[in-house]
């Protein structure tokens, strides 16, 4: 188990480095120019460089273990590792112990990131700010996750070529009613006058606004909707369990079904 | 034939004996660990420590500092990570990862028991919002529980993961507990001092009082800790426990408890902690002692 956790370390390490560059860089001429061009009023873009964080990262957590699946495509790395005794427990599970960890280091990722703002900011509202944004951040962790439970099965059922595909789908599915609500449902709550598009306006531009209205927001959930989001990690964890158990059962049919032969 | 090449580590090349190298060992993981914790801890857990971003960080280096140890002493002499204590083995183990949850739970309900009747609290709900508010406050930090955990990796990895083996391999399983103990509740000095960190800062000989009953806790709680990462050959279920301790059991209490009751009594509350932890570690320090133990070196 070690010995495949080390191969899809080095795998990632030397396939993402240049991803990670690439969206550092992105970050960090940003956050340089903010700080060379910015006026007094400047910490009001706070929330903007949040949100980009946000996006980066979400991207990351979306892109990694998508990547890491098609490193399994050949049908005699399968085989092989099927015959090494491992046992396929132990090889399902590396996969799944090395998604969580890409994850979790996207999360990580976009903590270091916010390291990097905060000498810039100046006010306790951007520190409340960051809170704010730390959870939104574990969300989005926990979002990913439960995507991958689902996506992980069917890449392990209908191999590794196909898991971009299932992303895709996955989406599609998630996506779908969301547009058909947004084109034909009543909208007024995010479009009108006072909606949240027009809010969010004024947000995006007072992060002192935003953290009030969060805060009062946390603290008029009532008992069942605080009872439901304390069950949502453990929910999660079982939701990823359940789908560590399925992929371990289609494993094997899933290596006679896929994958491609090398040339001789 | 070319000779087989031996690893080339920073220590390894001065000719230590297997007893001299684990104290050796020993030594640069207490002084790592040890260093870390007292530099970061105190501007983590004073009071008017600068921004809290900067203060979550000097945290999480505190927190992290067993850790960090155990990877530098591990690389440093050339051992690496060829045990695979650190990987979850939940095949053949189950009965050892139930204890890890059952255990911590024991010593809650018996902390809760012995706190309401030291208190006169009588057994029953006090929380302003009754007992659906008292069990809301159990599920948010059952939901905590996964954040305690990734913040107590920091120190399992540390103490189970190396430390107590290392004790156990030098001087034996009895002396390895008491020494691990000791050493395990000196390092909570930082929160001790400047947070009053189970014991409040009212103790009266605050604060040797208080590291004092804190070094009898660790050395009861690393037995029940250890039991645990012998019974499943990782340091995951030990982790587990101590993440059931730091969240659950921290409010099971305010179960029969409310402020006013509570309020000043921390000291009093900090020794009901340590009776139960007797109460449930002392068993489980005579189990460890029938186990076959690792043979001391040399």
């Amino acid at each position: 188990m070690r010995g495949l956790m080390y191969r899809d370390m080095k795998y990632i390490l030397y396939r993402q480095f240049l991803l990670y560059l690439y969206f550092v860089g992105i970050y960090l001429l940003t956050t340089f120019l903010f700080k060379q061009f910015a006026t007094e009023d400047a910490h009001k873009l706070f929330p903007l460089l949040v949100a980009m964080i946000g996006i980066i990262v979400f991207m990351m957590m979306q892109m990694l273990p998508g990547q890491l699946m098609k490193t399994e495509e050949k049908k005699e790395w399968k085989y092989y590792l099927i015959a090494s005794g491992l046992g396929v427990k132990k090889i399902v599970a590396e996969r799944y112990l090395m998604t969580f960890l890409m994850n979790f280091w996207c999360y990580v990722f976009s903590y270091l990131m916010m390291l990097i703002l905060f000498p810039l900011a100046d006010s306790s509202t951007a520190a409340q700010l960051f809170s704010l944004a730390n959870m939104v951040y574990l969300g989005m962790l926990g979002f990913n996750l439960f995507i991958q439970s689902f996506e992980l099965p069917l890449a392990y059922r209908y191999g590794g070529a196909q898991s971009d595909k299932m992303r895709v789908a996955i989406w599609l599915i998630l996506l779908l009613p969301i547009a058909i609500y947004l084109l034909f449902g009543d909208i007024d709550w995010l479009l009108g006058e006072n909606g949240f598009y027009y809010r969010y306006q004024e947000y995006i531009h007072d992060p002192e606004t935003l953290t009030e209205a969060a805060g009062s927001y946390m603290q008029n959930l009532s008992r069942i909707a605080v009872f439901v989001f304390t069950l949502i990690p453990h929910l999660l964890v079982l939701c990823y369990y359940l789908s560590y158990k399925i992929s371990c059962k289609v494993y094997v049919k899933g290596v006679k079904d896929n994958g491609f032969r090398e040339a001789a | 034939m070319d000779s087989v090449k031996q690893p080339s580590t920073a220590v390894s090349g001065s000719r230590l004996s297997g007893k001299q190298k684990d104290l050796m060992q020993i030594l640069l993981f207490v002084a790592i660990a040890y260093s870390l914790m007292f530099i970061f801890g105190p501007l983590a857990y004073s009071q008017t420590a600068g921004a809290d971003m900067k203060k979550q960080i000097f945290y999480h280096l505190a927190a992290f500092s067993p850790a960090i140890a155990c990877v530098i002493v591990r690389y440093a002499f050339g051992e690496g990570f060829k045990d695979d204590i650190l990987f979850p083995k939940f095949g053949g183990h189950k009965k050892a990862y139930l204890l890890s949850v059952a255990l911590p739970l024991l010593f809650g309900l018996v902390a809760c028991v012995l706190v309401t009747i030291v208190l006169g609290a009588g057994f029953s709900f006090k929380s302003e919002g009754g007992a659906a508010d008292a069990l809301l406050n159990n599920m948010l930090m059952s939901a905590q529980f996964y954040y305690a955990a990734f913040i107590l990796v920091g120190e399992e990895f540390g103490w189970r993961a190396f430390l107590y083996d290392k004790l156990e391999k030098h001087c034996g399983l009895h002396a390895s507990l008491i020494i691990g103990g000791i050493l395990w509740g000196v390092w909570h000095l930082p929160p001790l001092v400047c947070s009053g960190l189970n014991f409040g800062t009212d103790a009266p000989g605050f604060p040797v009082t208080n590291v004092a009953l804190m070094c009898v806790f660790c050395i009861l709680a690393g037995a029940m800790m250890q039991l645990l990462r012998k019974m499943s050959d990782s340091v995951i279920a030990p982790l587990i426990a101590h993440a059931v301790i730091d969240t659950v059991c921290n409010t099971l209490i305010s179960l029969f408890l409310n402020e006013e009751l509570a309020e000043g009594k921390q000291f009093t509350i900090g020794l009901c902690l340590v009776a139960a932890i007797m109460i449930v570690g002392i068993p489980c320090w005579i189990i460890l002692g029938r186990r076959k133990s690792i043979p001391p070196v040399d």
